[in-house]
This record gives structure tokens, sequence and C-alpha cells, in this order.
């Protein structure tokens, strides 16, 4: 299943600490690398989009350290703080109730294509500069 | 399961490649890159090349330049990385996903119970009992939605396409009839045998934005939407669903996510899929040495946007020596630069799109031409500065890796660097790169 993932421009250091939680390595830590979204209100928000199978690790366990941490460059404070902030939004499920973006959610929407759900989501591309 | 693929794919002995060995391109070491996404033996999931690509919808983290130059392309970050996914020579058809799968969660139930992939029974309840799954409708456009139904013990059946409005087409399944038609929509049956009947309803949507389709058990022939009271026995068979625009229904598309889609008797060819948020690639630095390039690419544009197909340094605007692939508000645009930029805009149809697209730069010529499905179609002869083009890393689906980013299709991309081909050749590389795109093109 697709998952398109918004996250607020503050907490792009969390998501990406638990980006390389669930994930395969530190470059795991780069999952998030502009606030290239915004609102109607000109909030900032990165984003990506992963198929389920594409995690390592379950993304709503418990965050633990991963085995190729070696070093311990994940933070698992942030990490776990991160995935606190998570809201699933499911939009073909009735049962679904539709989050808010807001600056402490970070929303998952699962299924549609990811230009899909963030339209559906009200969010827009930020291009500062031509091509 | 990973497909086998000939070498020899794309080289068919009645074929315009006939005698013609893309390697030639390369055959005095000029620099550059060929990546071939319908080449699997090319395409990893770990960056360093050991673990190959197995099945549609796996992250591509390392290709192998297919050169001979040794500037295979990464992607270290998962959530980067482009996918892979396989679609049958002609296009993709079916806009449904799963379509032998109930039990996903694209299809959404009603007053009802997905015993299996095929197999739907009614909850006792007093309820509509259907499943239906999403899309997205354009006004005016014609839609038809098929499925091969099967009696079990349920003699009624509805198919309901919703998009703006919402009529049924309910069949009966003892007599392999039409049982009744709502205004809007128009239906047919046909017998398969074995009990089996493909069933199918045209509906011209009157909205754009969100729609459904949907199977509905039935009490009797005009129902339709009303709920009804079952008794939580009611059965039905239901498969090989697919929607697709037009009045009538072709032949069968297999989806499983959108990444994997087959059809009988058609080959597969494997392609790259950009998600426009997150995913790009790139090699590592590339010295040109020349003033002097050809690019080729097959792609498919999913949205009319400004993005970056490929660009050669982070930032074509910012950097000398530099040249781009670009769609810019849906027209493409090849770019030239020396110490001055070279550009154009050429205008084709909207996306969704399939193009065989070729760029020629050179430099100290004042030349970049555009070519687009074999025929020249922009010339830029501005001042492109002076110099070679000069050391870089190529990118692949945005710029630099943030920004522009492009959502689509890559299926083929051939950068070399060096004096222009023949023409004779040009157009052997561009139906070559066109026998690699699902899409027909030339």
């Amino acid at each position: 299943m697709m998952l398109t993932i918004i996250v607020p421009e503050a907490h792009m250091t969390a998501a990406n600490h638990l980006g390389m939680c669930k994930g395969y390595s530190e470059a795991d830590g780069l999952s998030y690398r502009g606030a290239n979204w915004t609102d109607a209100e000109g909030n900032l928000y990165s984003t990506t989009s992963l198929m389920s199978s594409q995690f390592a690790a379950d993304p709503m366990a418990p965050c633990e350290r991963p085995e190729w941490d070696t070093e311990e460059v994940v933070d698992l404070t942030q990490a776990t703080a991160a995935q606190g902030m998570i809201q699933l939004y499911t939009p073909s499920d009735p049962d679904s109730v539709k989050p808010t973006l807001g600056a402490n959610a970070i929303v998952v929407v699962r299924g549609p294509l990811p230009l899909d759900a963030l339209a559906m989501m009200g969010i827009s591309a930020v291009e500062s500069e031509g091509p | 399961m990973l497909e086998i693929i000939s070498p020899l794919d794309g080289f068919s002995p009645l074929g315009p490649q006939r005698g013609f060995n893309l390697l030639r391109l390369f055959a005095n070491d000029e620099p550059g890159a060929w990546f071939e996404n319908n080449d699997a033996n090319t395409l990893f999931t770990d960056v360093v090349g050991t673990t190959p690509v197995s099945a549609p919808g796996d992250g591509v983290a390392y290709q192998r330049d297919k050169s001979g130059r040794g500037n295979h392309r990464t992607q270290a970050t998962t959530a980067a990385r482009p996918l892979y996914a396989l679609h049958p020579v002609g296009g993709v058809r079916n806009k449904l996903e799963y379509t032998e799968e109930f039990d996903n969660a694209v299809w959404v139930g009603q007053g009802i119970t997905k015993n299996s992939s095929t197999l739907l029974t009614a909850t006792a309840s007093n309820n509509v009992h259907a499943v239906t799954q999403s899309f997205s409708c354009e006004n005016g456009q014609d839609y038809t939605f098929r499925s091969k139904l099967k009696y079990e013990n349920n003699r009624f059946v509805s198919l309901r396409i919703f998009a703006g409005i919402f009529p049924h087409v309910c069949f009966d399944l003892i007599n392999g009839t039409i049982a009744g038609t709502q205004s809007g929509a128009s239906g047919t049956i046909e017998d398969l045998g074995n009990g089996e009947y493909l069933c199918a309803i045209t509906v011209t949507a009157t909205t754009t934005g969100a729609g459904n389709v949907a199977i509905f058990l039935q009490p009797d022939a005009t129902n339709y939407g009303s709920n009804w009271a079952a008794l939580g026995t009611e059965q039905v068979t239901a498969k090989e669903h697919q929607l697709e625009e037009g009045s009538t229904a072709t032949n069968y598309q297999r989806v499983g996510s959108f990444l994997d889609v087959s059809e009988e008797g058609k080959a597969r060819r494997g392609r790259l899929w950009y998600n426009g948020t997150s995913h790009f690639m790139q090699t590592g630095t590339i010295t040109p040495g020349t003033d002097k390039v050809q690019v080729f690419a097959g792609v498919r544009k999913l949205r009319d946007s400004t993005e970056v197909v490929f660009e050669f340094s982070p930032s074509g605007d910012a950097n000398n020596g530099s040249f781009g692939n670009i769609l810019v508000s849906g027209a493409y645009q090849f770019r030239s630069k020396g110490t001055s930029q070279a550009q154009f805009a050429y205008l084709p149809a909207s996306a969704p799109l399939s193009s065989i697209y070729t760029g020629l730069g050179d430099i100290s010529g004042d030349s970049a031409i555009l070519r687009i499905d074999g025929i020249q179609e922009a010339i830029s002869t501005a001042d492109q500065g002076t110099g070679n083009f000069l050391a870089y890393p190529l990118y692949f689906g945005a710029r630099g890796g943030t920004g522009f980013r492009f959502n689509g299709y890559e299926d083929t991309s051939i950068i070399r660097f060096g004096p222009n081909p023949d023409a004779a050749t040009i157009s052997k590389v561009e139906s070559y790169v066109a026998s690699k795109t699902p899409e027909p093109t030339l």
C-alpha cells in the first residue's frame, strides 16, 4: 500500500530519526530534505512516499535501535517523539477520519498516489525559482 | 517474480533496430551513461548492487550503467528511491488496482463480507450489499466497468459507476440477461460458459473528481441503490474487474498495484516510477571533455508541471557547462549551456503522455535541438557562450535532488558526450528507445 507522509517543517529532524530507526542505514536520515510544500496558511511541510513494504521495521512498533546503528546515530527520543505525532488517514475507509494538518501532526495518508494524497490534504508544491 | 529478459530484447530481426548495437554510441570511449529500466539485470535494491529487483514496487537503490563507462546511478535513501514497475506493451488501460484481490483494502465493502479474492456474501442486515473501489473521473469522459460474474445463489447483481451520476445496470445471472438499466447507463452481458458472464456498464461522467465503481448484490431487478434485508447467505463470485475510458470493454488487464500490470499475450516493459515528491537518482561526477552532447529518453509524464527529468549538474540555471531535459508547465525543453543558456519550449499534448525525447546540444555550434517522437520540433541557435560541458553528476527525477520533481515513468535514458551521430544513427537510437516504452510513440 502506498503511504504518503507529511511532516511539518519543525519536525523534519525528528522524522528523519524515525526514518532511520525504521530504515536501513544512516542515508534514511535524509528522507525529508526540504520543506517544499505549503498549506493555505503558508505553513511549510516536507513530504515523501513509500510502499508499506519498503520499511525495514514496523513503523508503528516501539522505536528500538536498528541493527545497523552500531554508532548510535539514531536519536531514539526524537524518533519516538515523531512516531507519537503520527495520524493515519485511509481515504477509502469510510470510518477513517481525515486529520487536520497542524504544527504537531505528522499525517500519513494510506492508499492514494502521493500527489493525490497531498492535494486531498490541501497542500501544494512551493517552487522558488524558474528551472 | 523476476522476469528473464533476453539481451536481444528490442533487436527484432524484423524491427527498425535490425543490426544496430547501441553500444556503438560509446565505441570510442565517449563519456556518458545508458540506463535501461526494462533490463532488470541492471536494477538493484541495495546501493552496492548485489540484490536485484524482484518485483514491481521494489525501490531502486542502484542501477548499472550499460554504456560501459561505469557511470552507475544510486539512491541511498529508501524514501527517495524510484520504484520499479512492469507495464504491458500497448500501455495500461485498467484504472483499477488489485483487480483480483477483494481482500485488499482498496475494495471497500458495505453490508458485505469479502470471503476471498473473488467471493462476496451479503451480511444479514438491512443495508446495501456492495463493494466499491475509488477512481478519479473527468467530466464528459465515457467510462466502462466490466466484471466477470458467476451465479452462486443470488440471481441479481448490478454494476454501478459513480461519476457525478450513479446509475446501475442490473444483471440476471440465471437467465444471462440485462434485467434493468437506469437512465444514464448502458450495459452488455456476454455468456462465457460455465455459468460465467462478462457484464459491463458504460457511463459518461458529469463531474471531475472522486468517483467509484461498485458491485451490488440485489434482491430483484429494480432495487438498484436501495437498502434491502439480506439473510446473510446470498453470494456471488466476481472477478477480473476493469475500468477503462471509452464505451467498449477491452481485453482484461490484471492489476496488482499500479506498478504491476499484465495482459495476456502482451510482453511487459520495465520502467521506473518517480513520485513527484521525493524520488531521484544521481551518478557520480562525469567529465565530458567536449562541448557536444546527445540525450535520448523514453518518458511518460503524468502531470503538466515544471519538472526535471534529468539534468547535468545540480542546477542547469546556475552552472555553466550544463544541459537539461526539462518539462516546463507541460512544455518540453532541452537546454544546452556553455557560459550562456539556449532554451526553447515545445508544447506537446497534455499529460498523461509518453514520448521519445531527443536533445542534441552543441555549445560552440550554438545549436540546441529538440526532437520528439523522431521529429525535430524545435531548435535554438542562441549563443551558448564558450567552453565544454563541465564535470558534474547527472541528476534524474529532480533538480539537484531537491526541486522540480518529476512525476512519471522513465523507461530509458541515454546521455552521450561527443560529436553528433549521423541522422540514421539518431533514428535507430530513437527506435530502440521506443521499443522499450510500453505505450506507442514513434
